[in-house]
C-alpha cells in the first residue's frame, strides 16, 4: 500500500480526502471500520488506484491485498466494534441483494438470541392501561424508551440499551405509578392488603406480586420470581417496623425497574432442531408476535394458545397473525409505522421551514395535516391490499384537508352545517373586533347553533379569536361557493396539533399541493385525482418533498440517495467527514447548475449515484409545490434524470423527470425486493443476514402471488425462521 | 445526572462504541479548562428563572435610559451605578453592582407566540404553539451546570408546567415536564412542582419527614435487591447480549453512589436544609414559589446542585396570593384587566413579586462567604421569559435580566447593556449570548444554537461569541 497507495493518499496529497497514514491499522478490531471497509470495495472493484496512475500493482500484489483485507475485515466483523456498526440500520445494504434472492444460498434461516429493549410505544400503552382516564397523572410518566430520530428504522435489538437516563425516568414513573396504584386507583388485591390488621398473608402477598408482574412485566412471575418478590416484599415491612403500606409500596416499585419489564428475552428457549437452532417457546413466541403488530401484550386467545403448546405448528401461527390482522376491533399502529419509517414523509415537522417566507406563523400545523395526508393515503392503499408498492409510488390520488378514513359520512355532513352556521352567525357582525374570549351571552348563543359547539371540553370551545381565524376562509369559500376544508375544523375534536385554523394557515397548506384557498372545492369522495401530470404516489407528495428536503432550499442528494438505498438495495457512503461539502450560492444559477461542483471526479464517483435521481425532483420547490420556474434565477427547472447501474436492466436510462421515474420504479422487481428488505429489517429489528434469504425469497413470493399483499407478505416474513428460530452468533 | 465516576466512564468506554466519545467530552471539557485556568476554585453556579407572557423591554428599562440605542454597530453600554432602576425592579437596587440588564439580542430562529418553549434555551423552533416538540440539544442552563458536578446535576423546580393548556387544572404536584429544560438531544429534565416532594428527594437523605426518610432508605435497599436481580440475569444471556444488562447494572450503580456521596455530606445538609414547614405544601402559588426559591438557595449553598432552573409561573396561572383573582396571566397578557388593574398594572405586580423572590435569593447567596467574597460571586442568576419581549413576542429582542458576580467571566454586571437592533450590523442572537457565556465559562463551543435564516440571507454575521462581554 506504501507504494500504491499513500502517494496520493498520504501526507503529501491526502486526495479525496483520505489519508491512509491516518487510518487506525487495528483493522481486526473494527477500528476505522468504515473506511477500511469503501477501500477494500475500491481494490476490489479495481477502482483503485485509479486507471490513469502511473504505477499499477500486478495482478498477484493486488490479489493478495485483497485477500489479507478481506480477512482482516471478516475479523471486524465479529469484533464488538463491527457488529454493533453493522448493526445498524444504516449498513443494512451491506448483503449483496443479488445473492440474497439467487435462492443458491442453503443455510437456513435464524436470529441471534436476543434482548430488546422495550419500545416506547408499548410502554405508552402500559401508562395508558395503568392511568387510563386520569391525564395528570399520565401526562406526569414520561417516556423512559425513547428512540433515536435518524432516519430509516431506529427500533434495533442491537444497540438499544438502558442507561442511567432511562432508570431514572423509570424510577420517577415508577413512584408515580405506585402513588396512583395505592391512592386512587387501587386494585382489589391492595386494597385488601392495606386494609387488613398486620401483615399479609403469604399468598395475598404473592397475588400482590402477581398483579404487578401482569402490569408491568406483562407476564405472570415465574415461580422462582413470585416467591423472591413476596418474601422481599414481607423482609421489607419487617424493615420499616412493620409499615405495610411503605413495604408494598417498595416492592411494587421494585417491580417496575425489574430488568424483564426493560428487556424484552428472545433467547429461544424451545426445543432444538437438527440444524442447532432452538425455537422461541411458546411465551416468547407469543409475545413477538403480538408486539410485532400491536403494543400490546398477547391477547386472550393468544396467551391460551401459547400456553397450550399450539404455537408450535406453523399453521397455528398463521392463524393467530390472520386472526389479528382480519380483526378491525385490535388496533394495529405497527403497521403503519413501517411505512413511516419507510418512508420518512413523517419527519417532515421537523426540517424547520422558515414561516415567515409564507407569510405564516405556526409552521408545525401545516407539516403535521400533511403528514396526516400521507398517513391516509397510506391507510387506504393498505385497506385495498392490492399492489400496494406500486400505488404507493405511483397513485395519482390523493387526500387534500381531509379529517381521516373513519369519518362518517353524516358527521362530516353535520360539520360542514355547523361551520355555515358559525359564518352565517357572523358574516353581518363586526367579527373583526372580536375581543379574545366571548362575553357570556355570545358564547350561549353559538353554542346553541350546533350541538358540535357544546360538545367541546374547555380549552378547545369557540372564541373570539378563532372565530378572527376561521372568517376569512368561511368568507372566501362561501363567496365562491366552494365546499370548506373539514381539516380546518379539527379543532373540535381537540387535536389542535394540526388544526389549519387561519386562513393564512389555509392557503400556505394549499399551496403545497398547488392549490389555492378561493378555488378548492374540497371533495367530500377522498382520495381523489389532483394532477396526475404533476405528482404520482408518495414521494412527489409535499410531506415526503418536505421531509427530504433543507430548510431554505430542494435536497437532491437526501432524495438520491433515498432511492439509491430504499429502493434500489444499493450503498452510498456518507460524506467523507473532512469534506466540507457545500453548494456555492450563485443566484444567477438553479441548483442544478450550482451543483456542477460534484462532478468533479472524487465526487462524482459517488454523486452520480444521487445526483440524477434526486435532480428529477427539482420540479418542487422546497415546499413540494410543483414549479417550472426556478425563481430565484429565473431559468426553467430541467427536471431530467437517469436510473443508472441499477442492477435492473429494465429501470435502466433515461427520465424526464419525478413523475416517469416513479412509474418505472413501480414496476421494478428490484424496487418491490428492496421494500421487502426494509420490512424484514423493521419486523426482525435488525439487518438481514445472507442466511436470511429463504425468509426473504418467501416474502416476496407471497406478495408477488397475491397480488401484491401487503398482509400476505407480513404473515409470510412473522412465520418465516428468521422470525421463530435463534442460533447463537459464530464466535470465530 | 452529571455525576458520572471516573470507573463508569472507563467501563463505558469498553461497552459503548458510539456513544463513548460524546459521554466523554464533558469531563474532556473539564479537563481543557482546568488546564488553560478558566475553572478557579469555587464551583459556578447558575439559576434560571423562567416566566411566562414575555418579558418587556420598557418594564425593566431606567426611565433615564429609555428610547437609547445602540450607535452603529457598537452596543449601549451604561454602568447602572447612579441610574434609579423603574419601580418593579426596586428589590434590586442593593445588588446593582452585580445586576445586569441585558436587551436587544434577537431569537427569531425559534418559534415566536405564546412560548417558544425549548428555543428560548436551546435556541430551535418548537415544531408549534401547541407542541414542545423534541429538544434538539441541551439547553443553556443544563450545560453551563454540566460542567459543575454536584450529587443532583441540574435540579428543575416549577410552580405549573407547559406554557400552553391546562386550563382550569389545579396547581400540579409532582413531576412534571414544561417543555423547557433539556439535558441532551430528545431528554428533557423534570421539573418538580411539590415544594414538599422536592425537599424530600433533595434533602431526604438527611433530613425531612419520618416517612421521607422510611421511604429513601427503602429505596436504597431496593437497588440494591434490583442489582442482584439483573445480576442473575446477565449470568443466563448469551455474552453477546450481556452488555445491556451490564449498561442496567451501572445505572443502579450510579444511583447507589450519588446516595452514598450524599451519606457524606450528611451534615452539610442538615445544616443547610430549609426548615420544612406547611408552606411547602400550601396550594397557594406564591407559597409554593416562596418554597421553591428557599430550595434553590439552600441546594446552591449546601452544594447538592450547582445548578436549578425555576418555572415561575404559566399562562394558567392565577395570582390569588398578590390580589389578582379575577384574570389568568394569558388573560392579563392579552390586555384584559383584574381586581380594577389595567393589565400593565397586574403585570407590574407580577413583576415585582418575581423580582423580590429573585432578590431575596441573591440575598442568601451573597450572605454567604466563599474565598474573599461571597457565593453570589460566583453565581448567575439569569430572569427572562420563555416568550421573549412580549405575551406574543415576535422575538425580534429577548430581554434578560441578570444577577451575580458571573464568577468574574462577564462583563455584564453592573452594566446595562443593548444590542444593535435586529438586522442592523452588530446585532447578535440569543445564540451568541449564550455562546458568549458558555465560552466565558469555558465551553469552546463555536456556536451555540440555530441560526437566524433572514439574518444569514441579509449578510449578517451571527456566528460565535462576542468577544466584549467575555472578560
Amino acid at each position: 500500500m506504501d507504494n500504491h497507495c499513500v502517494g496520493c493518499h498520504g501526507p503529501k496529497k491526502a486526495k479525496g480526502s483520505i489519508r491512509l497514514d491516518h487510518l487506525d491499522s487495528r483493522i481486526s478490531q473494527g477500528l476505522d471500520f468504515e473506511t477500511w471497509n469503501e477501500i477494500y470495495d475500491q481494490l476490489a472493484q479495481r477502482e483503485m488506484p485509479p486507471e490513469d496512475a502511473k504505477h499499477q500493482p500486478d495482478e498477484a500484489q493486488r490479489a493478495s491485498i485483497i485477500s489479507w483485507l478481506g480477512k482482516e475485515l471478516e475479523k471486524a466483523r465479529s469484533s464488538p466494534r463491527g457488529r454493533h456498526l453493522l448493526g445498524q440500520f444504516s449498513f443494512g445494504n451491506q448483503v449483496d441483494h443479488d445473492a440474497l434472492f439467487s435462492g443458491e444460498i442453503k443455510e437456513l434461516p435464524f436470529s441471534p438470541p436476543r434482548l430488546w429493549r422495550m419500545n416506547p410505544n408499548i410502554y405508552d400503552r402500559t401508562k395508558k392501561r395503568i392511568f387510563k382516564d386520569h391525564w395528570m397523572e399520565l401526562r406526569k410518566a414520561r417516556q423512559p424508551f425513547s428512540l433515536e430520530q435518524r432516519p430509516g428504522i431506529n427500533d434495533y435489538s442491537e444497540g438499544l440499551f438502558a442507561d442511567s437516563a432511562t432508570l431514572e425516568t423509570l424510577l420517577l414513573n415508577a413512584r408515580g405509578i405506585v402513588e396512583h396504584q395505592l391512592n386512587r386507583d387501587i386494585p382489589l388485591i391492595f386494597r385488601t392488603i392495606l386494609e387488613s390488621d398486620g401483615p399479609p398473608t403469604p399468598e395475598q402477598a404473592e397475588a400482590a406480586v402477581r398483579f404487578q408482574f401482569k402490569t408491568l412485566v406483562l407476564r405472570p412471575p415465574s415461580a422462582k420470581e413470585l416467591a423472591r418478590y413476596r418474601d422481599y416484599f414481607l423482609r421489607s415491612i419487617k424493615e420499616s417496623g412493620g409499615d405495610v403500606r411503605a413495604g408494598l409500596e417498595v416492592c411494587l416499585k421494585a417491580i417496575a425497574l425489574n430488568p424483564e419489564a426493560v428487556y424484552r428475552m428472545e433467547l429461544g428457549l424451545g426445543s432444538k432442531d437438527d440444524h442447532g437452532r432452538t425455537i422461541l417457546s411458546d411465551n416468547e413466541l407469543a409475545f413477538a408476535i403480538a408486539f410485532s403488530l400491536t403494543d400490546d401484550p398477547p391477547d386472550q386467545t393468544l396467551w391460551s394458545a401459547a400456553q397450550s403448546g399450539n404455537l408450535e405448528s406453523r399453521e397455528e401461527v398463521h392463524f393467530q397473525l390472520e386472526r389479528i390482522l382480519e380483526d378491525p376491533a385490535i388496533p394495529k399502529p405497527k403497521i403503519l409505522r413501517f411505512f413511516r419509517e419507510f418512508f420518512g414523509y413523517h419527519r417532515a415537522p421537523q426540517v424547520f421551514k422558515d414561516a415567515e417566507r409564507f407569510k405564516n406563523y405556526d409552521w408545525g400545523i401545516v407539516a403535521n395535516q400533511l403528514v396526516h395526508e400521507a398517513d391516509l393515503l397510506v391507510l387506504h392503499t393498505l385497506k385495498q391490499d392490492r399492489d400496494v408498492l406500486r400505488q404507493l409510488l405511483t397513485t395519482e390520488k390523493y387526500f387534500v384537508g381531509h379529517i381521516g378514513l373513519e369519518a362518517d359520512p353524516k358527521d362530516l355532513e353535520q360539520r360542514l352545517i355547523a361551520l355555515r352556521q358559525l359564518y352565517d352567525y357572523w358574516k353581518e357582525k363586526p367579527w373583526k373586533k372580536l375581543e379574545y374570549e366571548f362575553k357570556a351571552g355570545i358564547r350561549t348563543e353559538i353554542e346553541n347553533l350546533h350541538p358540535f359547539f357544546q360538545a367541546q371540553p374547555m380549552k378547545h370551545r369557540m372564541s373570539g379569536g378563532l372565530v378572527k381565524d376561521y372568517m376569512p376562509y368561511l368568507t372566501i369559500c362561501y363567496e365562491n361557493g366552494l365546499r370548506p376544508m373539514l381539516a380546518q375544523f379539527i379543532l373540535m375534536e381537540g387535536e389542535r396539533e394540526r388544526n389549519l385554523t387561519s386562513a393564512h394557515d389555509q392557503r400556505f397548506f394549499l399551496s403545497a399541493y398547488n392549490l389555492s384557498a378561493d378555488q378548492f372545492d374540497c371533495p367530500i369522495e377522498q382520495p381523489f385525482e389532483l394532477n396526475k401530470e404533476q405528482r404520482v404516489g408518495l414521494l412527489t407528495h409535499p410531506s415526503w418533498l418536505i421531509a427530504h428536503s433543507k430548510n431554505t432550499d430542494t435536497n437532491p442528494i437526501t432524495r438520491g440517495k433515498w432511492i439509491r438505498e430504499r429502493l434500489l438495495a444499493d450503498q452510498v457512503p456518507d460524506v467523507p467527514i473532512t469534506v466540507d461539502a457545500v453548494v456555492p450560492e450563485n443566484p444567477h444559477k438553479t441548483l442544478r447548475e450550482r451543483f456542477q461542483a460534484t462532478r468533479q471526479q472524487e465526487c462524482w464517483r459517488c454523486h452520480k449515484k444521487m445526483n440524477p435521481l434526486g435532480m428529477t425532483f427539482e420540479s418542487y420547490d422546497d415546499f413540494g409545490r410543483f414549479r417550472t420556474l426556478d425563481k430565484a434565477s429565473g431559468k426553467p427547472i430541467d427536471s431530467s434524470g437517469l436510473l443508472d447501474s441499477t442492477g435492473d436492466a429494465s429501470l435502466d436510462g433515461k427520465v424526464e423527470n419525478a413523475v416517469e421515474l416513479m412509474k418505472r420504479l413501480g414496476q421494478s422487481d428490484r424496487v418491490r425486493q428492496s421494500f421487502i428488505r426494509h420490512a424484514f429489517r423493521y419486523w426482525m429489528g435488525r439487518n438481514e443476514m445472507l442466511s436470511d434469504s429463504a425468509s426473504l425469497i418467501a416474502a416476496d413470493e407471497a406478495y408477488v402471488k397475491s397480488g401484491g399483499s401487503f398482509q400476505a407478505m407480513l404473515v409470510s416474513l412473522l412465520s418465516s425462521d428468521s422470525f421463530i428460530f435463534r442460533k447463537g452468533r459464530a464466535t470465530k | 445526572m452529571n455525576s458520572q465516576s471516573t470507573s463508569r466512564r472507563a467501563f463505558l468506554k469498553q461497552f459503548s462504541f458510539g456513544s463513548g466519545g460524546a459521554l466523554l467530552s464533558p469531563l474532556l471539557g473539564q479537563l481543557a479548562s482546568a488546564a488553560d485556568g478558566t475553572v478557579g476554585s469555587f464551583p459556578q453556579r447558575f439559576v434560571f428563572l423562567v416566566k411566562s407572557s414575555g418579558l418587556t423591554p420598557k418594564a425593566i428599562t431606567p426611565e433615564s435610559l429609555r428610547g437609547q440605542k445602540a450607535t452603529g454597530s457598537t452596543p449601549l453600554r451604561v454602568p447602572l451605578k447612579g441610574i434609579p432602576l423603574p419601580d418593579s425592579l426596586r428589590a434590586l437596587e442593593p445588588f446593582k453592582e452585580q445586576l445586569a440588564i441585558v436587551q436587544g439580542f434577537s431569537g427569531k430562529m425559534c418559534l415566536a407566540g405564546h412560548t417558544s418553549y425549548f428555543g428560548a434555551m436551546g435556541v430551535h423552533a418548537s415544531p408549534s404553539e401547541t407542541s414542545s416538540g423534541r429538544p434538539l440539544r441541551a439547553t443553556i442552563d443544563t450545560r453551563l451546570s454540566s460542567q459543575q458536578s454536584s450529587p443532583f446535576g441540574h435540579v428543575g423546580l416549577a410552580l405549573r408546567g407547559r406554557a400552553v393548556g391546562g386550563a382550569g387544572d389545579p396547581i400540579p404536584q409532582g413531576t412534571l415536564y414544561p417543555g423547557l429544560s433539556a439535558l441532551a438531544p430528545g431528554r428533557e429534565l423534570p421539573y418538580q412542582a411539590s415544594p414538599d416532594q422536592a425537599f424530600d428527594q433533595l434533602f431526604g437523605s438527611a433530613v425531612g419527614s419520618k416517612k421521607g426518610r422510611k421511604r429513601y432508605n427503602l429505596e436504597t435497599g431496593m437497588l440494591d435487591f434490583l442489582a442482584e436481580d439483573i445480576e442473575q440475569l446477565r449470568k443466563k444471556v448469551p455474552t453477546a447480549e450481556q452488555d445491556k444488562l451490564s449498561h442496567y447494572l451501572l445505572a443502579f450503580e450510579d444511583l447507589q453512589k450519588r446516595r452514598t456521596k450524599l451519606l457524606t455530606m450528611s451534615e452539610a445538609i442538615r445544616n443547610g436544609a430549609p426548615k420544612l414547614t406547611d408552606k411547602f405544601s400550601s396550594q397557594l402559588g406564591i407559597d409554593r414559589l416562596a418554597s421553591h426559591f428557599e430550595l434553590a438557595a439552600s441546594c446552591l449553598i449546601t452544594g447538592l446542585s450547582n445548578g436549578i432552573t425555576i418555572r415561575m409561573d404559566n399562562l394558567e396561572h392565577v395570582y390569588t396570593g398578590l390580589g389578582l383573582t379575577d384574570q389568568n396571566v394569558h388573560a392579563i397578557g392579552h390586555g384584559t384587566g383584574s381586581n380594577g388593574k389595567s393589565a400593565e398594572e397586574c403585570r407590574d405586580v407580577i413583576r415585582t413579586y418575581h423580582i423580590s423572590l429573585m432578590a431575596g435569593l441573591a440575598g442568601k447567596l451573597r450572605a454567604t462567604p466563599e474565598g474573599d467574597g461571597t457565593m453570589l460571586d460566583n453565581t448567575m442568576i439569569v430572569y427572562l421569559s420563555d416568550a421573549g419581549e412580549a405575551h406574543h413576542g415576535a422575538l425580534h429582542e429577548w430581554p434578560f435580566l441578570i444577577v451575580g458576580g458571573c464568577g468574574g467571566r462577564l462583563t455584564l454586571p453592573g452594566n446595562y447593556l443593548r444590542m444593535p437592533d435586529y438586522g442592523q450590523p452588530g446585532h447578535g442572537t440569543i445564540g451568541n449570548l449564550y455562546t458568549s457565556i458558555l465560552n466565558a465559562y469555558g465551553d469552546p463551543i463555536n456556536h451555540f444554537g440555530d441560526p437566524d435564516f433572514s439574518l444569514e440571507r441579509e449578510g449578517l454575521p451571527q456566528r460565535g461569541p462576542i468577544s466584549s462581554l467575555i472578560t
